[in-house]
Parts: structure tokens; sequence; C-alpha cells
């Protein structure tokens, strides 16, 4: 996997456009799902998302195969790219609701309970710091190993484990609380 | 139901949202890489001159055995062989340094 992204990387280097083409519809899906989890704005995460690619296609020489793959290498991008958007825009930041939730195979009821549980799980995951947000994107959402996000986050992986630990206690007991306020 | 539960069967069923139309295509177009291909040219006609400096050594290999070439012989035969295998081997040599490079 890691000579394929090594020849995908030298490809790029000597500007073929479809190998680069190639890269970002491999990886578009799960970081513009990353950036959009992050701020929760359709425009804003478009834009964030573009900049990585952007950004990897600029420091393509960068890339060093041997210490990880290439998606976590575009994810490390992502990752400061996020956090510094995040850090520079705090009172501008306008979140909204990105999706419907519309799931046709449900009934009526079961789509209004479905799209209620989203949301507030949305709620919860906002009320969190963005890097912890960010390790529970990563891990529970977008399905990264233990050791992709260690590398991405810059954290050791033991770090990653009793972190994400933490942050799974603190969103049951929120969930929870809003079950019990209702 | 467990609340424990509840989160990761939330979290499991969040959605991935599509990506928004030409997102691939706005990128690879801000990127310039389709209106950059000089590398790639270069990498191509690298590759071919390295093919022909093969096919050229080889000719050579072949017009040097054709000469015969005979152990320690000193005629002028065999050194035209000799000479002609040395000529070969550094062009291919050339072309291979300069394609690598």
């Amino acid at each position: 996997m890691r000579l394929l992204d090594m020849s995908i990387t030298y490809q790029i280097r000597d500007g073929n456009a479809e190998a680069f083409e190639n890269l970002i519809n491999e990886h578009k899906s799960q970081v513009f799902n990353y950036c959009l989890r992050m701020c929760e704005n359709h425009h804003a995460a478009e834009d964030l998302a573009q900049d990585v690619f952007l950004q990897a296609y600029t420091n393509i020489n960068r890339y060093d195969w041997t210490k990880s793959s290439l998606r976590t290498w575009i994810f490390v991008i992502a990752h400061n790219i996020c956090l510094n958007y995040l850090r520079n825009n705090k009172s501008r930041i306008h979140t909204e609701i990105a999706q419907d939730f519309i799931d046709e195979r449900r009934s009526p009821e079961e789509q209004y309970l479905y799209r209620e549980d989203m949301l507030r799980l949305i709620a919860a995951l906002h009320s969190l710091p963005a890097e912890d947000r960010e390790l529970v994107i990563m891990k529970d959402y977008l399905g990264f190993k233990y050791r992709e996000a260690a590398l991405v986050m810059g954290v050791p992986v033991g770090t990653v484990k009793s972190r994400l630990h933490g942050i799974r206690v603190k969103l049951r007991r929120m969930l929870e609380d809003q079950n019990e306020r209702q | 139901m467990n609340v424990s539960n509840k989160y990761m069967r939330l979290i499991k069923s969040l959605p991935l949202e599509r990506c928004p139309e030409g997102f691939t295509e706005k990128i690879v177009q801000a990127s310039g890489i389709a209106s950059n291909p000089g590398k790639n040219r270069y990498a191509r006609t690298a590759s071919f001159f390295y093919g022909a400096a093969c096919i050229i050594t080889l000719c050579l290999l072949l017009a040097a055995v054709n000469l015969g070439i005979s152990n320690g012989g000193s005629s002028s035969r065999d050194m035209l062989a000799r000479n002609i295998i040395i000529v070969g081997e550094q062009i291919s040599l050339g072309f291979k340094t300069a394609f690598y490079m």
C-alpha cells in the first residue's frame, strides 16, 4: 500500500493530472466530511477541503512514504487547516446543521426520531473542544486506527486511547442528560 | 436502550455527506497541474531515449559478435570489436545516468 502511495506521489510530482485527480477522488469524501463535522458549515467545509488538497499538491515533495500512509499525511494537513480555521474564526463561525438526515426507508415517526437523535449527537459533538471533537470524528465516525489518529494529532497512541475513553464517557453522559430532560 | 450503546449506534449511523458537484475539477484546475505537464513530458522523452540507447547498444553488441571476438586477440578485428562494446556501454551508461537524474 505504501509503495502504491509512493508511486502516486511520484506521478503527481511528474505533473500527472490524472494521478492527482485519482488521489482527490479516493480521499475527498473522508476529507470533506472531516471538515464538515469539524466546523458544521457546508461552505466552509468545502473551502477547507479544497485547501487541504491544494496544500497536499504544493507540498507533495515533503511526503515521506516511510513515515506514514498518504491518507494519514493528507489528514495531518486537514488537521492543521481545520484547527487554524477554528482558532482564527472563533467568534465568526456560523454553525448550521448541514444535513437533512432524510432516510426514505424509515417511517415518518422513525424518521422524526432519527433526525432528533442526529441533531442531539451533533449538538453534543459541538460542545466538545475542537481537539476532542476531532478525535471522535476520526476514530468513531471515519473509522481511523488508533495509530493513524495518533500520527495525525501528533500524540502517542496511549494518549489517544485514554483521551478517547474520557471523551466517550463525556458524550454518553451528555446524551444521557438529554434523554432525561425529555 | 443503554446510553453507551446508543452513543456508538448514533455515531455509526451518522451518514457521510456527499461532496459538492465539481469538487475534484475545481481543485485540479486551481492547482494548475493540467497546464504544467513539463516534467511528465521530460520523463517520457527520457524513457524514449533510454529505450533507443538500449537498442543501439544491442546493435553494437551484435556487430561485435559478428566481427568475432577472440580471447586475448590483438588483431585489428578484435580491437574494433572491443572498441564497439566499450562505446556501446558508454552510450548506454550515459543515457541511464541522464534518465535517473
